[in-house]
């Protein structure tokens, strides 16, 4: 669905994306994952369009990125970015709705959409409430009820499609965490291709097919969840000594062993 | 936070009514202005100039030629402020935003300040070839020049950049500044008295010949800024996530960008700059509607025109036979408006 190839993003003289190509698939969910810094907000925003990339191409759907007009990009593509404040007082149900901005559908079409989704985040009592009213986590999950809205006529049409979310768990509790994994992961069952970029290397291994672990800029490793995320990768990405344990019937954890440096 | 709460929560159809609340507020409030001032017209004169009565002749040209002119130029301008403050608030994402604040008001002030004082000297030809017009042109092209100025500097910047707009406004209203004052020293008696009235902002003296081109261009603009009310709704969750949406951001902001220009150039080019109503009107209507600009960009419109024909209505008739700048009455309850408010946000920071 979308592939990037030898991507290379300059800002102000300093490389933050060196030669990168990537790649995610209808039905997969893909991770990147990696330290600070290491530019993975930085990927996802250029397989957005969002920065200028200095070499490389891009394309989605086999259409270069360029050559999309924005309205139907927005059809088959839906973005979770990391700041979602807003200045003035929305209330949720507007915000969720401005997601049918691209789509032509009938009201009624589109409310079923809306109320499905809100069920499914269970948002449903957020709704007629200001969004600058609400916490931090709940004005995340309002922002994912609208991506995964704006989604919705792609994937009942079955049109291939995207969703691409950049740490959509980061202000979550565990419940809510695993709520918007387990929505993503749907998502992508049901035909998107879905990139999310986390911090969680737990919650990375669990609900995706494969990770791409970025360092300065650079794929040091990619592939399934357990080849990437060994004890070897890790030390030499995070230096921190820890491997992914599988117990069985529960989801894959972090084992991290005594660090060092801890007294 | 900057944002303001929301007093109440309207359903569709009672914003609408709020709608037709405003026009009956509106047509009140002009016929009510069109009878008070230094002649007062009663029903029975009303009824007999609607008869074309002849004994109510000096009152009908009162009416037609002198109020009618200035009070729809009030309500235009008013409009026209207040829809193009809305928008600005929307494109800055900040509520504080006022045309007045990126340097196109005093802008065209320049560019009318000029002809005033050089229109018998350096600018005798442009003054010729423009007659009745010179003053609104030479605001107008000042208006348009400024604009051109911080488009120009904030392209330069790479990216379209909404505080490299907002700095180079407060650089342009400096320079301004500095021009306006250089001009008033070496402006003779006369020149000063139409410069100093001009600058805090009137409508008097205007027939409809000069005002028809004006009220063409702000009422396009008008109409136009309200065409891109659902994107500039989406563009208030910031401008990523506008475009992931399907806006297209950079056309969004030239085309308001431009329209505002247009507006606010074409209302200071007549009155001089009336500042704060593209500040308090759409805020007050934020307060009861809600930030939706389906019903924003009408209510402010509205608001807007019922403000400047009230504030129209005080300077003509507080201090007779002579009138009070009406830049003066709308900044005299704005300033103190502005403070208020940036002190609840301050407060609101504050935990």
């Amino acid at each position: 669905m979308i592939n990037a190839r030898r991507l290379a993003v300059n800002v102000g003289g300093k490389v933050i994306l060196n030669e990168v190509s990537f790649a995610v698939d209808a039905g997969e969910v893909v991770a990147v994952v990696g330290p600070n810094g290491a530019g993975k907000s930085t990927l996802l925003k250029a397989l957005c369009g969002d920065v200028t990339v200095q070499s490389g191409h891009i394309t989605i759907a086999e259409k270069p990125l360029h050559k999309w007009d924005l309205k139907s990009l927005a059809k088959v593509r839906a973005v979770l970015c990391q700041s979602y404040d807003v200045e003035f007082p929305f209330l949720v149900d507007e915000i969720i709705n401005m997601a049918s901005f691209a789509h032509q559908l009938p009201l009624e079409k589109w409310q079923e959409i809306v109320n499905d989704v809100c069920v499914k985040l269970d948002i449903n009592e957020l709704r007629s409430k200001s969004f600058t009213q609400l916490s931090g986590g709940e004005k995340q999950r309002v922002q994912f009820a609208r991506v995964l809205c704006q989604l919705q006529p792609a994937l009942h049409q079955k049109v291939p499609c995207a969703l691409l979310i950049d740490e959509p768990t980061a202000n979550l509790d565990l419940f809510h965490q695993f709520q918007i994994m387990q929505l993503a992961k749907q998502s992508a069952k049901q035909g998107a291709a879905v990139v999310m970029v986390v911090h969680d290397l737990a919650l990375a291994a669990s609900f995706s097919n494969r990770i791409y672990l970025l360092e300065r800029g650079e794929v040091k490793a990619s592939g399934l969840p357990d080849s990437v995320l060994n004890m070897a990768q890790l030390k030499q990405t995070y230096n921190i000594p820890a491997e992914l344990s599988q117990v069985k019937g529960c989801l894959p954890s972090l084992k991290v062993h005594q660090h060092p440096l801890s007294v | 936070m900057l944002a303001v709460s929301r007093f109440f929560v309207f359903s569709t159809s009672q914003k609408c009514l709020v709608l037709v609340v405003l026009s009956l507020t509106l047509a009140t409030s002009m016929l009510v202005s069109l009878s008070v001032g230094g002649v007062s017209i009663s029903v029975a004169n009303w009824l007999a100039i609607a008869a074309g009565d002849a004994s109510v002749q000096g009152l009908s040209s009162v009416l037609t030629q002198i109020r009618l002119p200035r009070l729809v130029l009030a309500v235009m301008v008013g409009a026209s402020l207040a829809a193009t403050g809305a928008a600005m608030q929307a494109i800055f994402r900040n509520p504080l935003a006022d045309p007045g604040l990126i340097g196109i008001s005093s802008g065209a002030a320049l560019g009318a300040i000029i002809t005033i004082v050089l229109g018998s000297s350096v600018l005798g030809s442009f003054v010729a070839l423009f007659g009745l017009y010179a003053i609104p042109v030479g605001a107008f092209l000042g208006g348009v020049v400024v604009c051109g100025c911080i488009y120009r500097l904030t392209l330069r910047a790479g990216q379209f950049n909404v505080i490299s707009l907002l700095l180079a406004g407060i650089a342009i209203n400096a320079i301004v500044g500095a021009f306006i004052g250089i001009l008033t020293i070496t402006s003779n008696d006369q020149e000063l008295r139409d410069l100093t009235f001009w600058s805090m902002g009137s409508l008097a003296g205007n027939t409809f010949d000069m005002i028809l081109p004006a009220l063409i261009v702000m009422t396009f603009s008008c109409a136009s800024l309200y065409k891109q009310r659902i994107a500039l709704n989406l563009y208030v969750l910031g401008e990523q996530s506008a475009k992931h949406l399907g806006v297209d951001v950079n056309a969004l902001k030239k085309r308001v960008f431009l329209l505002t220009a247009c507006a606010v150039g074409a209302a200071v080019a007549l009155c001089g700059i009336i500042g704060f109503v593209g500040f308090i009107v759409p805020h007050i209507v934020r307060m009861f509607l809600g930030p939706d600009h389906k019903y924003l960009l009408p209510a402010s419109m509205l608001g807007g025109a019922i403000l400047m024909s009230i504030a129209d209505l005080v300077s003509r008739t507080i201090v007779l036979p002579s009138e009070l700048p009406i830049g003066l009455i709308t900044s005299a309850l704005g300033g103190p408006f502005f403070l208020w408010m940036l002190l609840k946000m301050q407060s609101k920071q504050s935990f």
